[in-house]
């Protein structure tokens, strides 16, 4: 059975790719910003850098900073989570569909249900709710798969 | 022999004399055969006869042995024309020039068979990944491409949500407005 070590290591070789494609699974980041706007912006934290741009040029904003956020491991078919905050909070329910995720949006206004929503998640744009104003500003929630 | 050679033809005398050819008429059926026969019919009938007991003779001496199943033709065929020429001409060939290409031929074809078979396959997959994978994994127009809004109801009458797609951001934002102010914290 010697000459069939060849062809199984590259077999093995060739497949390497799909088993660690497999192994590794999307992670849906979602977070609530207080976006506002003020003489001297600090810089927008990390996790906000590749939204910057976009938030700024849909809501006009110029200072972007996280109240909360989560971060969820798509493992399971179904995922659940809730985003909360003082005033506003956000349940998440995922099921995978065509290879993104379907998200149901349910976003309360204290314990009084104000939205809900049913959105298609895709890896290559964000979705972003406008939520109330706040303080001098404004509550946007991102979610986004990364 | 020409069929007038045959004086009493009842339409079988060519079977009677392709029978006495082969020797296969009995006693009587030979002497009867013959004495049928004029002296000149009886000359041209030995002459044939033996001119195809020599054909005979030369065919079963150069005939070849069936080949059996039909496993490794290539390597018996090979080692058969091998052992011919050697025996033909044994100064110019030694035997043991002749005995490794035998076994070259019955041994190997299995692993050529299965190299042959994943080189195959490793071109293939190559064909792949170079160009099928890339077709596959590239995006697909929009909404596939962009985050999709499929639904967006509100409760309170006084709250409105519309869900909207930023071509320029590569964004979808679902505008909610309505919603109470929330007045800032104080630490």
């Amino acid at each position: 059975m010697r000459f069939l070590r060849g062809p199984l290591f590259f077999l093995l070789l060739l497949l390497t790719p799909l088993f660690a494609k497999a192994a590794g699974s999307d992670v849906v980041w979602s977070g609530l910003v207080y976006a506002s706007t003020v003489p001297n912006p600090t810089p927008p934290p990390l996790e906000l850098v590749s939204f910057t741009a976009k938030l700024q040029h849909i809501f006009g904003y110029n200072q972007l900073q996280i109240v909360g956020q989560h971060s969820q491991e798509m493992g399971a078919a179904v995922e659940q989570w809730l985003l909360p905050a003082n005033q506003i909070s956000l349940l998440v329910n995922s099921r995978r569909a065509q290879g993104n995720y379907q998200l149901d949006l349910q976003l309360f206004q204290g314990s009084r249900p104000a939205v809900h929503s049913v959105v298609m998640l895709s890896r290559q744009s964000p979705i972003f709710l406008k939520g109330p104003l706040y303080g001098e500003g404004q509550l946007i929630i991102i979610l986004s798969l990364k | 022999m020409k069929r007038s050679d045959f004086p009493a033809d009842d339409g079988r005398a060519d079977e009677r004399f392709t029978a006495w050819l082969d020797g296969r008429l009995t006693e009587a059926e030979r002497a009867e055969f013959e004495a049928a026969l004029d002296a000149g019919a009886r000359d041209r009938a030995e002459a044939e006869r033996s001119e195809a007991l020599k054909l005979g003779d030369l065919l079963r001496r150069h005939a070849m042995g069936p080949v059996r199943g039909c496993e490794g033709l290539n390597a018996q065929v090979l080692a058969r024309i091998q052992a011919e020429t050697a025996a033909v001409d044994a100064a110019s060939e030694t035997p043991a020039e002749v005995a490794p290409m035998a076994v070259a031929g019955g041994s190997k074809p299995l692993g050529r068979l299965v190299w042959g078979g994943f080189g195959g396959l490793a071109a293939a997959a190559v064909l792949f990944f170079a160009f099928v994978q890339p077709v596959l994994n590239r995006p697909g127009p929009p909404p596939e491409y962009y985050a999709q809004a499929f639904k967006a109801t509100t409760a309170d009458p006084t709250i409105s949500a519309v869900a909207v797609h930023s071509e320029a951001d590569q964004a979808t934002v679902i505008w909610i407005d309505g919603l109470d102010y929330v007045p800032a914290q104080k630490n």
